[in-house]
């Protein structure tokens, strides 16, 4: 599903495909989806982490869906969605956010103040 | 003076003679394997009713059981329970171990806990570590989160 977001807007958009390692600083103006593995920082307006995916660093966007790990500094400016085999470690921060019953959310909470409601589409 | 004194103590007032055995059995054998109309409804924990603190209901202290409790008032203390239910108007706020928590109001405070449902319009502040998490959409949570192995 993931795939075909990216694949139907493909200006601004980073697709990090499974196995693939990335090591440095992003910036995404759209939407990042992350079936690999990244090491650094990345800032996106959506970021899509796939169960495969793995990022290590801090992560800034406005909506994180997220089906894999992040760890490390994770701001969520929107909404934070961590499914069922989501994994969040680290600092957090989120304007709105929602776990699946398995989702694993650990370290510090805050709650930052959103920009309006989320427009992503669950 | 009617009745003569037989004896020079005072009198005791003697407890109620105890019974060697509390009728347990109608408890125990309540849910017979064929059914008892009752719907397939499972029985509590250790068949225990489950305790209401109701709205504009204040209390303040230590509460223990092997039961269910459900807090629409406000509830501030130590609590170890088997299963909390905190609804909309609830509060609690202090050291809570327990199994199952449920949380639709407003909790602050430290909490034990295995399963942990935290509801849309939900607050929770502090010190949280459990095994299970399931948050919905909307639910504020705030402080340092643990997951235990």
């Amino acid at each position: 599903m993931e795939a075909v977001l990216a694949d139907s807007n493909q200006s601004g958009c980073l697709t990090v495909g499974e196995g693939v390692v990335l090591n440095g600083t992003f910036v995404v103006p759209d939407i990042a989806s992350v079936s690999g593995s990244i090491e650094g920082d990345i800032t996106a307006r959506e970021l899509i982490v796939a169960s495969s995916g793995v990022i290590k660093g801090k992560v800034t966007a406005e909506i994180i869906d997220l089906r894999g790990e992040i760890h490390d500094t994770l701001t969520a400016k929107k909404s934070l969605f961590i499914r069922s085999t989501g994994k969040a470690l680290g600092s957090v921060q989120y304007a709105e956010i929602e776990i699946e019953k398995g989702g694993d959310l650990q370290g510090s909470l805050q709650k930052i103040d959103g920009d309006g409601p989320a427009s992503g589409t669950y | 003076m009617a009745t003569p004194i037989e004896n020079s103590q005072p009198p005791v007032i003697e407890p109620e003679p105890v019974a060697p055995e509390m009728p347990m059995a109608e408890i125990d054998s309540g849910y017979p394997a064929g059914g008892n109309g009752n719907g397939g409804i499972k029985p509590s924990v250790n068949n225990l009713k489950p305790s209401i603190i109701s709205e504009g209901f204040e209390f303040i202290g230590e509460i223990r059981s092997n039961g269910y409790l459900t807090i629409d008032g406000t509830v501030r203390g130590t609590l170890s329970l088997h299963s909390i239910q905190i609804g909309v108007t609830g509060v609690l706020d202090g050291n809570v171990t327990c199994d199952t928590m449920n949380v639709k109001g407003n909790f602050a405070g430290s909490l034990d806990c295995r399963d942990l449902t935290i509801g849309s319009r939900a607050v929770v502040d502090g010190k949280v570590s459990f095994k299970s998490i399931t948050i919905q959409r909307g639910g504020v949570v705030k402080g340092e989160l643990k997951k235990k192995p």
